[in-house]
């Protein structure tokens, strides 16, 4: 029997494969290091299975114990429980698991109080400790820096290794055309990879059952097969660029030293040159500068020449005029309702106007990695992965805009109250805790995979254009391969 | 002429002449000089941060002083504003400058809040609140520093210098004729060793002399050393793994990949481990379950029971009889009775922080890059403990302020000018060297013992050096 597909032979397709699975499974470091990265994959993601079960039970127990202590917090002015303040804790998706991405390092929780648009707290790297930003033991890292090198030790003599012992010449002076070996060794490789990787998303795959949660997990198996497809992509761009390498490689030992040595460029260096370019090309503002600018602005309008006390004369005057009276204590409505819900709006358009400046920049330092990812691929897997998992900027970002529409509804609602019932007393209103129990509890919906796809397509289509472009140049190489 | 200096003399030439040499050195040279001038970058900009921040401070405090003198002229009535002159709202910026050779290693100070504002409304829980402004992705990268280079680059510089050490020319045949000359096989290797080491440590040495040229005082002169001293035993330690590994009887591609094995197991694998088993056995308790424990302190008891308690701490305390002033007073105590309950679940939180990071700091030692890194960091003033200090010193400057004021807030004491002007600054107090030496000594000597230890087993190793090719290539 010998199929052929196109000029390829199937039968002897096959028998490559076969002769290269049976070289990897006698080869005692590869299996070694095989069953080594299967259990790392295992335990990664048992791992943040159980910190993402974890911190989540913390969640619902922490947003209960906030709801219940706002709501008896006992009679008291509005604006005092305006600045009693509720918290808005940021849930983990369930393929944090995954990929925990940037979790460690935006903030958990975001105080909602008065006067004061904040951004989350608390950011778990800081109480870590500083081997943190050496590595965190999850399944995405293992993808992006692991098994790559253990796709180079599998591929890397593939063709060069041949070629110095000799069985090159052989195999193509028996008739097996060059394209046929490189089939069959793909083949191989696919087959070696998918023994390894498939057993891993089986497992992730029942973890993901098994979370526990109220969140909307329909869309978690689009999300899941975009990071097969992406994976996927990027380890075979690694395959594709080994098996290049070998081709025109005169010797085994300078195709592993240029694979390592790419390698280690793209993985560990270049990710860190992106945020050096990324941060010359496109600088945040220091602490200092930012907040004093925020302040002034609060101080003076935005056009800085609105200082607020002029504000608050002018609606003062206003009202006075519109309710015929001469005094703010003769008004029907609580004057310091009216002005703590001005400066509340003036603080709205500040706040807005600076954040999302900060956020404008942050997004033009992202279009500089997504440049460098032409040149390493691993930073568009990284971006793509994170984006999927919902655990980078753009899910945090989110979080942070819905927990601040959250404030102002509070807020809102607070001064409402003041304004309409505190007339004549305004601080010394007191208000019952009715008032609480109808301040709605934040619900939070994260981003569709439909707005992460529409952000990060163009890593999709980097890494598409990575695989087909290793893999053209490994097929012409093939076709006159250097036989010694 | 020495043999050792002729074998050096020897193997500079030959390394000269190979392009790949020239390559790699474009590479180190390039990597070094650029984190050198990044450190010092980033040195100036915090510097420049600090600076703008006291700045900031200095013309809030001239503001005050001069609302003071107003008030105490008379051109500021009480009867205008009942809550003139009370220390409701005034502070005191609080920063923490930059390590003293933090151009050299940045760390993660990068990440560390390190300034705030404190008054009378700070409380416990969010005391530092001014958390740097870089981009996530940023700050979970890190920077390229000097200590990035030597940490993780260096090394492979070595490692690509000299994986063939002996197995190009034992692969060739050449090897028994070159130790036939006679040249003991241990000072042809060392030697080797002496001259790539030199190179790779020669451009770390310059790069980190510039950037403390440029950005550090010629004070700090004895961690600059010390930290260079660091860097030669470190770079020892790889040198001393690097002989071992060459001179057994590998070929020049085992060598490499056992070499670069032993890189990512000590680099990436072991501090991800490290990570997991810290993770199990004393996570850093969550920011959530705290924040759920500071709020059931804060409710704990009513703003009545609150008052209620103050009184009997104080019993000639009287609230005033109405207005703006009584308000302000009772939200004041009630806020204090609070930061006073939360406190202790502060302490208990922090408490168990420090358990993860003792469990952290014993199991570094799996991997020599992690102790390396902190040994830099805690040199440079990057460290944790240095970012826990100040956190240390922005707690006792609250409790010194509150000491300061509240009681006065409380009794509706207007401030003068000469209480003003005696009120308490923030200062943060450098760590003497001395500890510093204290903390770094052990994981020094470890670094050193290590280095030894695979010095001495490549040298006995290398006395069965064999002179054929290995089998199997």
């Amino acid at each position: 029997m010998n199929s052929r597909l196109g000029k390829l032979s199937m039968f002897a397709v096959l028998r490559v494969c076969r002769k290269e699975l049976v070289a990897i499974t006698r080869d005692g470091r590869l299996k070694t290091l095989a069953l080594l990265l299967f259990s790392l994959l295992c335990a990664a993601l048992l791992s943040g299975w159980q910190t993402r079960r974890d911190l989540d039970a913390e969640r619902r127990a922490a947003e209960h114990v906030d709801a219940e202590s706002y709501r008896s917090q006992g009679a008291r002015n509005p604006h005092d429980a305006a600045h009693f303040g509720q918290t808005a804790f940021k849930p983990l998706g369930p393929l944090a698991l995954f990929d925990p991405g940037l979790v460690s390092y935006v903030g958990s929780a975001v105080w909602l109080e008065a006067h004061r648009m904040n951004l989350a707290e608390y950011r778990p790297a800081e109480d870590a400790g500083e081997n943190h930003r050496f590595g965190s033991l999850c399944a995405a890292w293992l993808l992006q820096w692991i098994a790559p090198p253990f796709v180079i030790l599998l591929a890397y003599h593939a063709f060069a290794g041949e070629r110095e012992r000799g069985t090159l010449r052989l195999l193509l002076g028996l008739g097996v055309s060059p394209r046929e070996l490189l089939a069959g060794k793909l083949l191989a490789l696919t087959v070696t990879l998918g023994a390894l990787l498939i057993p891993a998303m089986g497992l992730a795959s029942l973890l993901l059952f098994l979370q526990e949660g109220t969140e909307d997990l329909s869309d978690i198996p689009a999300r899941s097969l975009v990071l097969c497809v992406g994976y996927g992509l990027y380890l075979c761009t690694v395959a594709g660029i080994a098996i290049a390498v070998s081709l025109q490689s005169a010797s085994a030992r300078s195709a592993l030293i240029a694979l390592l040595g790419y390698w280690l460029i793209t993985t560990l260096v270049l990710p860190r040159v992106a945020t050096e370019l990324a941060e010359l090309a496109f600088p945040t503002p220091g602490n200092a500068e930012f907040h004093a600018a925020l302040e002034r602005d609060l101080r003076e309008g935005l056009n800085g020449h609105d200082p607020f006390e002029a504000s608050a004369r002018a609606l003062e005057a206003r009202l006075l005029e519109r309710y015929g009276v001469r005094r703010t204590e003769d008004l029907p409505v609580s004057f310091a309702g009216v002005l703590l819900q001005a400066g509340e709006e003036r603080g709205y358009r500040v706040f807005e106007n600076h954040y999302r400046a900060l956020w404008a920049r942050y997004d033009a330092q992202e279009r500089i990695h997504r440049v460098l990812s032409l040149v390493s691929p691993m930073i568009a897997i990284r971006s793509l992965s994170m984006a999927v998992a919902g655990t980078d900027r753009f899910h945090h970002e989110h979080f942070v805009l819905a927990a601040e529409a959250h404030r102002r509804r509070i807020v809102g609602m607070l001064n409402r109250y003041l304004i309409e019932h505190g007339a004549g007393q305004d601080f010394n209103y007191i208000a019952g805790e009715a008032l609480w129990a109808e301040i709605p509890r934040f619900e939070y919906r994260p981003p569709s995979l439909r707005q992460v796809l529409a952000r990060h397509y163009p890593e999709l289509l980097i890494l598409f254009a990575w695989a087909a472009s290793v893999w053209w140049l490994a097929w012409r190489y093939s076709r006159s391969p250097r036989p010694m | 002429m020495q043999p050792s200096m002729r074998f050096m003399r020897c193997e500079w030439r030959l390394l000269r002449a190979q392009p790949s040499f020239w390559l790699l050195t474009g590479l180190l040279a390039t990597a070094s000089l650029y984190a050198g001038i990044s450190g010092v970058a980033w040195h100036r900009t915090r510097s420049a941060e600090v600076a703008m921040t006291l700045q900031q401070a200095a013309h809030e405090q001239a503001a005050d002083r001069a609302y003071l003198t107003d008030f105490t002229e008379g051109r500021i009535r009480l009867d205008e504003d009942p809550l003139a002159a009370l220390p409701t709202a005034i502070g005191r910026r609080v920063v923490l400058p930059p390590g003293p050779l933090s151009a050299l290693a940045i760390g993660q100070s990068d990440l560390y809040p390190y300034r705030t504002y404190i008054d009378n409304w700070s409380r416990a829980e969010r005391l530092i609140r001014d958390y740097p402004l870089g981009h996530p992705l940023s700050l979970a990268t890190g920077r390229i520093d000097l200590g990035f280079v030597l940490v993780y680059l260096l090394p492979l510089c070595l490692i690509a210098l000299t994986y063939d050490l002996l197995a190009a020319e034992r692969e060739s045949g050449a090897l028994g004729l070159l130790l036939s000359q006679p040249v003991p096989v241990r000072g042809l290797v060392l030697a080797r060793m002496a001259v790539r080491g030199a190179w790779v440590l020669g451009w770390l040495a310059l790069a980190s002399g510039v950037a403390f040229f440029l950005a550090c005082r010629a004070g700090d002169l004895v961690r600059w050393l010390l930290w260079l001293t660091t860097a030669v035993v470190y770079l020892g330690l790889w040198s001393g793994i690097c002989t071992l590994v060459v001179s057994g009887n590998r070929g020049s591609e085992a060598s490499a990949l056992t070499l670069v094995g032993i890189w990512v197991v000590w680099l990436l694998l072991m501090p991800a481990f490290i990570d997991v088993v810290v993770r199990f056995i004393s996570p850093v308790p969550s920011r959530t379950e705290y924040l759920s424990a500071v709020r059931a302190a804060e409710v704990a008891r009513s703003e009545d029971e609150a008052l209620s308690d103050y009184r009997r701490e104080r019993p000639g305390f009287r609230l005033p009889e109405g207005g703006e002033l009584r308000n302000w007073i009772r939200a004041f105590v009630v806020h204090m009775k609070a930061d006073r309950r939360i406190t202790p679940v502060h302490a208990s939180y922090e408490k168990r922080i420090e358990q993860g990071l003792a469990l952290s700091a014993c199991l570094r030692f799996f991997s020599p890059g992690l102790v390396a890194q902190g040994v830099l960091t805690d040199l440079a003033g990057s460290s944790l403990a240095r970012q826990r200090a100040f956190t240390g010193s922005v707690r006792d400057f609250k409790r010194a302020w509150d000491g300061h004021l509240a009681d006065k807030l409380v009794r509706a004491e207007r401030l003068t000018l000469a209480a003003y002007d005696g009120l308490p600054g923030f200062h943060f107090r450098e760590e003497p060297i001395g500890a510093v030496l204290a903390r770094i000594r052990v994981p020094m000597a470890f670094l050193f013992a290590a280095a030894a230890a695979l010095f001495l087993g490549a040298i006995r190793r290398l006395a069965r050096c064999p002179l054929d090719r290995p089998e199997g290539g």
